[in-house]
């Protein structure tokens, strides 16, 4: 197992800045995920990484060994592609010993390895098929097991579950966050979809435009993003632009909110709040509110049955607001009914406006 | 309460226009489609028969299978059909080869130039075979503008010059035709190779030549059977350019056909039995090379 180091990482392709100074340590055995729109820097950081790309400028280094100008096939980086990339001619067994048959390795070795691989995937027995033979789910297995059976010191995944269909995206995210748990194996995780980027990261990375954005815990991400464009992009946000007051009160629309203090934000400036759907409640009546929040009366314009939730979205001051509450809840507030949102200001979270 | 007495499932019935409406346009796709099936009849079934059996008899009438005989055992017909063989061969992996190799470095360009060449690069299979042995006569031939000009830079004496009129030559000519035909059909396999599979054999330790051999040409190669098959049996049939260059100098199996249909050794019957075999040879090997083919791309599929 293995630690990467990435140094200052640039890459520019002709005229565009794909990656710009991009530093970032993964731990041994830790689960990393890079998150960001399509064109963020995600996928090359990651290729290179695996060795495909050569960076402008910065270092990767693997277990304190600078990878540089080491060829793609001697850095010994396992890579699982969005495409899959299974070798068609060849059978899944076959597929799996590549990494071994390359090297030479015993036919015994091979079959053994072969045979471990599979169990891990639990695809027990598809030894002789032919990748064209197999559904999208099973055939990023078998290239999971493919990239594992050379004991590869950290594994790369670009995109694994794009291509598949949702039931079978969040039943794989579980078995990737298993064997990766199983074997320890340092892996860094690239994908654009941030439910995805939650559920299995130890820590996410979040970039945009070729720069990091945040890097943290999911939980931290979640709840205390640091930009707006963290806020924005992952989960479903509110994110009221108004004044932080030097007296640490938040001001929006000429309301004034009782919020937590931040401790980067001081003096007058321009600041958004942040308040997550699901930490937002309503009310009919103003006298059913606790003293101790604040409160922003609103009109139901739409309600939206999402399953467990109803989500409503509330017009107020001219603007769009999105309440998530249980679905037997939300059903007492039909449209065009006239509400108040409140909040405790512990669910608030105060977000730097960018110059 | 919702009626439910009166609904019933009513089945779909076509009315009377309907029905009129769908055979009628049946009948006039097929007959837009009859005189593709008259001329087919009339210039490919009609004349394949007719020459079937006409190889049966002799030149009074008489049945026999004479003619079979003599393409089997007449040392002529022999040498013709050994010829055609190694002919159509040569010609087929120069320009296979040839073919594919211009097609890698075809789909390397950005595709609008990509475009532009290749249809440029197309532009000889549209000529006539007697011009472009006409041109290659003039570049090449004895005393052709490139042996001239050769022989006075080097001070050569007349007896040096590329024969264009023995096999390498002609092999060459056809290059022309079946070097562009090949890159056609390459360029669209090689567009269809992904690229992460490279990425991914090297990924798991495969140095360049590797990728190449365990790779790049299996996932290729039921591609190129295929732009193979097309190669052979053009080349099995090869006629026009070669009698315009060597007239009947050479012996393949085209030109014997043509020499008993013909020329002074007219007997249709004896051509006819040539033809027969000219083309159960090449389904033969087209047979073989589409079987090839499918059994790789059956796994690549």
């Amino acid at each position: 197992m293995a630690r990467v180091e990435v140094e200052g990482l640039t890459k520019r392709f002709g005229r565009v800045v794909a990656v710009q100074d991009f530093s970032l340590k993964v731990e041994e055995g830790e689960l990393v995920s890079l998150l960001g729109p399509s064109g963020c820097g995600k996928t090359t950081v990651l290729r290179c990484i695996a060795g495909f790309e050569r960076p402008d400028a910065g270092r990767i280094i693997v277990d304190g060994q600078v990878l540089n100008d080491v060829p793609p096939e001697r850095r010994n980086i396992g890579m699982v592609f969005q495409t899959y990339a299974l070798f068609p001619h060849m059978t899944v067994a076959e597929n799996i010993a590549f990494s071994l048959m390359i090297r030479g390795r015993p036919r015994e070795e091979r079959e053994r390895v072969v045979k471990e691989m599979l169990e891990l995937v639990h695809l027990e027995g598809m030894e002789d098929r032919y990748p064209h033979q197999l559904s999208g789910g099973q055939r990023q297995r078998v290239a999971l097991a493919r990239a594992l059976a050379m004991r590869p010191k950290v594994l790369l995944l670009d995109e694994p579950l794009s291509a598949l269909d949702a039931k079978i995206r969040e039943e794989l995210r579980g078995e990737i966050r298993r064997i990766q748990k199983t074997l320890g194996i340092t892996t860094l995780y690239v994908t654009h979809d941030q439910e995805e980027a939650l559920a299995l990261s130890d820590r996410v990375v979040v970039m945009n435009m070729g720069i990091i954005e945040q890097v943290g815990t999911p939980a931290e991400i979640y709840n205390a993003p640091r930009t707006s464009f963290v806020a924005r992009f992952v989960g479903t946000m509110n994110l009221l632009q108004g004044r932080f007051e030097s007296d640490g009160h938040f001001v929006w629309k000429g309301t004034m909110f009782r919020i937590r203090p931040h401790p980067e934000i001081r003096g007058s400036r321009e600041v958004y709040l942040a308040l997550r759907p699901e930490r937002l409640k309503v009310a009919s009546l103003p006298e059913q509110i606790p003293p101790d929040h604040n409160r922003i009366p609103g009109r139901v314009e739409w309600v939206t049955f999402l399953g467990p939730i109803g989500r409503l979205t509330v017009r107020s001051n001219e603007e769009l607001l999105q309440v998530d509450l249980p679905s037997d809840e939300a059903v007492r507030f039909p449209i065009g009914s006239l509400i108040w949102i409140h909040f405790h200001p512990e669910s608030a979270h105060l977000v730097p406006k960018e110059p | 309460m919702p009626d439910t007495t009166v609904t019933a499932v009513r089945k779909p019935v076509a009315r009377w226009w309907e029905v009129r409406q769908l055979t009628a346009l049946l009948r006039a796709e097929v007959l837009l489609l009859l005189p593709f099936v008259v001329f087919l009849g009339l210039f490919e079934v009609y004349p394949l028969v007719n020459m079937g059996i006409r190889s049966l008899f002799d030149q009074d009438g008489a049945f026999t299978i004479q003619n079979y005989v003599n393409v089997f055992t007449k040392p002529q017909f022999r040498t013709a059909i050994r010829n055609s063989l190694l002919f159509a061969s040569a010609a087929s992996l120069v320009g296979g080869i040839g073919g594919t190799f211009v097609a890698a470095l075809a789909v390397r360009l950005p595709p609008r130039w990509r475009n532009f060449l290749l249809s440029l690069y197309a532009l000889p299979m549209t000529l006539s075979g007697l011009v472009v042995a006409f041109a290659f006569i003039v570049l090449l031939g004895r005393n052709g503008v490139l042996n001239l000009i050769v022989r006075r830079i080097f001070a050569l004496p007349p007896t040096v010059y590329f024969n264009l009129y023995d096999w390498p030559g002609i092999v060459m000519v056809y290059a022309f035709f079946q070097i562009p035909l090949m890159t056609l059909s390459m360029a669209a396999v090689f567009e269809n190779l992904d690229p992460s599979l490279i990425e991914a054999a090297r990924n798991l330790g495969a140095r360049p030549w590797q990728v190449w051999r365990y790779v790049v040409i299996p996932v290729l190669l039921p591609g190129f059977l295929a732009g193979m098959s097309i190669q052979f049996a053009g080349m099995m049939g090869a006629f026009g350019t070669v009698l315009a260059l060597v007239g009947m100098a050479k012996n393949l199996l085209s030109l014997q056909i043509y020499s008993h249909a013909s020329e002074s050794t007219y007997n249709l019957p004896q051509a006819g039995a040539l033809s027969i075999v000219l083309i159960a040879i090449t389904a033969t090997a087209l047979a073989l090379l589409s079987w090839g083919a499918r059994r790789l791309a059956r796994r690549a599929a």
